[in-house]
């Protein structure tokens, strides 16, 4: 008996007592493996006479890809054999730039939710790939969605709630399934950034940030410009940590010395402009999440030379924070040059993340810009490099499907991450299955 | 002078939609079709129709014309945006059973909501009180004219909605402070609770001589007793739908629609005998206990066993785009028409205001949607929305 097959016998014997209800439907259909992966280790194969969709956004018909040892060792219109596809596309894997998925089982349990370290408003060596369950049941749900990674972030409810990690949707640990973790560390502003033991308004928020920022600023610099004049002069804020050398210093020192990336999130116009002006000040290297009013200044955005990790895009003017939220937000940042990616800011609506991204190229965006938003645009963001290129020496991290990826009418109908097959079973096929006759 | 040059007849002049293709909602497609509008009113439908001369005409060859969309489950204007706390007039959270209250009374017309929605393509709503009671109060179904008014939007010839919540909600409100139901047997009891008094009310009424505010929660279960007020019951789990069915079969009550409805395909079979409705989305899921055995297919299997399925939004964010919701349903293996009829013709089946609109057949409302592409293609844009011939939406290129 392979690994692979006692584990699938693992979850049939859990089934009826991991979901009360539901999931005794598990035996019917014996195909939905703990882990997620539908094949015991990558296998080398060959796929030819698809319409091949590469993450800048162009389409190639009559492609083949040669997958060797989980990666793509060859790719193009000269790789034949294999398995014909019949002009079937095939997509590299959707990552979601910024959401809670396998941190959240149930939304209004509690006990199940592990996506929000309230203990304090300043945590920054807590880690978002902690509070990762693999066996979430939203997990395979995300999955057959086409989202073969994420990005996963602490709840947006504190001032610094954490490091965000890039994980794959696949695994039965989360050591298996960090791709690169940390990422960068969770700052969030505006409201978000307002709780009851932290700041309590925009003047504190940003009163508290630059205060952390001075404190740990890197000593031995010598002064250059003003922004290092400023870090000088400020010695009388109160002190955060009396210990020095905790993981929680080091990794604000790692954000004051531009080694952590900032992941800021800022919606309103003017909670943008203050990010990029503490990036400025502090020399950070930055990225922002969110940024619903973003198009306001999306030049600025651009000229900074900071990222955007966008959405969700479901979001409109829904508050006082989001009056300018525009569903054209995407294309204005786009033609400004801002680097984007997708998230869908949640756990079990992750898997609507195709939609948010088609309501962007309904309302300007460049197809091939919302595809590569999509697939290389988190690691272009996140300075990830190379994450979700359909490219040869790429992990082979892919899915198939019948059409453009992006219309709702088609239904993944396979994935591989890195080579391996992986199931698009999850609980609700298995629901399906079991209530399809009643 | 210009009133009297300009009578009311020539203000409702013949206005006709010409080279578009027209899914009906109530036929099959037709490609090239024309639908002509008189007095605000579908008066012919079809490949060959005959334009009486001076009729204004809008040109939709290449795009797609569909009936105006339907949401039957919406909280625009009673949790106006932004949110607020000041814009919470959605749940009259005082007492589990509140009958008398009417959300038209805490709609707020100038939500800028209901433009966007008008922007989706949605023409007709059902504004419903929230679900923390048992019984929540009376529902109204607006039509999304632009207007400064309530008179303006109401519409009088929908009938009369009520609203009811099962399962989590209501137990978590009450149970909270015990002050009222903290289980779903206790949600159950609370209901048949109030029909039974509204009963004994009416037994008692003819000698009564004072009158407490409560005799107008009486008054209104005794409508819904008569079945003169359609019943939209927020419930989850099948087996809540169940427990509805136990309750409202004692008392003769029929369910007009279950709300949310997210393990309907699990009791299908009893809906249908029923012959209820659902109002349900596409695949929202686990976001509470209740809505953990939710699947993508719960539309497509219970649409199967004959019962109508709506689309709801219960978002000003989801409403508008409804068809892009719809579209996920071709997923699953539904049909494009059943598709299109989840969020035109079946809503408005729930809410008994199918003979007037939801589809476009000669006589309704022209209550009409022109999208640049097909409705179930991502991409496609609603260019106009006519609400009875008026175009209250008319697309302007963005930035």
């Amino acid at each position: 008996m392979t690994l692979h097959s006692r584990r699938q016998l693992l979850w049939l014997g859990g089934a009826g007592l991991l979901a009360p209800r539901g999931l005794l439907a598990a035996r019917s259909s014996g195909g939905l493996p703990l882990d997620g992966w539908a094949e015991p280790e990558a296998g080398d194969r060959t796929l030819s006479g698809a319409t091949v969709l590469t993450h800048d956004g162009q389409v190639h018909e009559g492609w083949g890809i040669r997958i060797e040892g989980g990666r793509i060792a060859e790719l193009g219109a000269g790789v034949k054999g294999g398995e014909e596809l019949g002009g079937a596309w095939l997509v590299p894997g959707f990552t979601d730039a910024g959401c809670t998925v396998g941190m959240v089982e149930i939304g209004m349990e509690s006990a199940t939710r592990d996506d929000d370290e309230p203990s304090d408003a300043v945590t920054p060596d807590v880690r978002a790939w902690n509070g990762y369950n693999p066996l979430s049941s939203v997990v395979p749900v995300t999955r057959m969605e086409g989202i073969t990674s994420v990005v996963l972030h602490p709840s947006t409810r504190r001032l610094i709630s954490g490091q965000a990690g890039l994980l794959r949707t696949v695994g039965l640990l989360p050591s298996e399934a960090i791709i690169t973790a940390p990422v960068g560390l969770c700052i969030n502003m505006g409201r978000a950034g307002i709780t009851g033991d932290g700041p309590r308004s925009r003047m504190g928020v940003a009163q508290r940030l630059r205060a952390l920022l001075e404190e740990h600023a890197p000593e031995d610099e010598p002064e250059e410009d003003d922004s290092k004049k400023k870090r000088k002069k400020k010695d009388d804020e109160p002190e955060e940590d009396e210990d020095e050398g905790t993981l929680a210093e080091k990794a604000l020192e790692a954000l004051a010395a531009g080694e952590m990336l900032a992941i800021v999130k800022a919606e309103r116009v003017d909670d943008i402009a203050m990010a990029l002006e503490l990036a400025a000040a502090y020399d950070l290297r930055m990225c922002l999440l969110g940024a619903a009013e973003g198009h306001l200044i999306a030049r600025r955005i651009a000229d900074a030379g900071v990222g955007v990790l966008l959405g969700p895009l479901t979001v409109q003017p829904s508050s006082f924070e989001h009056l300018h939220a525009r569903p054209y937000n995407a294309k204005i940042l786009a033609d400004a040059g801002v680097p984007l990616a997708f998230r869908s800011g949640s756990g079990h609506f992750a898997r609507q993340l195709r939609s948010h991204a088609a309501v962007a190229v309904a309302h300007g965006l460049p197809w091939e810009s919302a595809i590569t938003a999509l697939t290389a645009g988190a690691g272009a963001v996140l300075g990830a490099e190379g994450h979700g290129r359909l490219e040869v020496g790429a992990p082979a991290t892919l899915f198939q499907i019948a059409g453009d990826p992006l219309q709702p009418r088609y239904r993944v109908e396979r994935m591989w991450i890195d080579g391996r097959a992986v199931s698009l079973r999850s609980r609700q096929t298995e629901l399906f299955e079991r209530y399809r006759e009643l | 002078m210009a009133l009297m040059g300009l009578s009311p007849a020539a203000a409702a002049a013949d206005l006709v939609i010409t080279g578009g293709n027209v899914l009906s909602a109530a036929g099959p497609p037709i490609e090239g079709g024309a639908v002509l509008i008189t007095d605000g009113k579908i008066a012919a439908v079809g490949a060959d129709v005959a334009v009486p001369s001076g009729a204004e005409t809008i040109d939709a060859t290449g795009r797609f014309v569909i009936p105006g969309v339907i949401d039957v489950h919406s909280h625009m204007g009673v949790y106006s945006w932004p949110h607020a706390g000041a814009h919470g007039d959605g749940n009259e959270a005082t007492d589990p059973v509140t009958p008398r209250v009417w959300a038209g009374d805490s709609f707020h017309v100038e939500d800028p909501a209901l433009a966007l929605a008008r922007a989706g393509g949605v023409t007709t709503i059902q504004v419903l009180p929230g679900s923390a009671n048992l019984i929540g109060g009376e529902s109204a179904v607006v039509k999304l004219k632009p207007s400064r008014t309530l008179a303006g939007m109401l519409e009088p010839r929908a009938p009369r909605g009520i609203k009811m919540a099962c399962g989590e909600n209501p137990k978590r409100v009450y149970g909270k402070d015990e002050s009222g139901p903290s289980t779903r047997m206790g949600n159950l009891a609370g209901m048949r609770g109030a029909f039974q008094a509204a009963l004994d009310y009416r037994t008692a009424r003819a000698d009564r001589r004072e009158h407490t505010p409560e005799d107008a929660d009486m008054e209104v279960l005794l409508d819904v007793l008569d079945g003169d007020v359609r019943v939209h019951v927020h419930c989850y789990r099948g087996d809540d739908i169940e427990g509805i069915y136990r309750v409202m079969d004692d008392f003769g009550i029929r369910v007009s629609s279950f709300q949310h409805a997210l393990e309907a395909y699990k009791v299908r079979d009893l809906i249908a005998a029923h012959g209820s409705g659902i109002a349900t989305w596409p695949d929202w899921w686990g976001f509470k206990m209740e809505a953990y055995d939710a699947i993508p297919e719960n539309a497509l299997l219970v649409k199967a066993a004959g019962v109508p399925v709506a689309i709801h939004s219960d978002s000003a964010s989801m409403v508008q785009r409804m068809p892009l919701e719809a579209a996920r349903l071709l997923a699953t293996g539904m049909s494009e028409a059943d598709a299109l009829e989840t969020i035109t013709l079946d809503p408005a089946r729930i809410l008994g205001i199918d003979g007037f609109t939801g589809s476009i057949e000669v006589g309704k409302d022209a209550d009409l949607v022109v999208m640049s592409g097909h409705p179930f293609d991502a991409y496609s844009r609603v260019d106009l929305t006519l609400i009875e011939g008026d175009v209250v939406y008319e697309r302007e290129e963005t930035p």
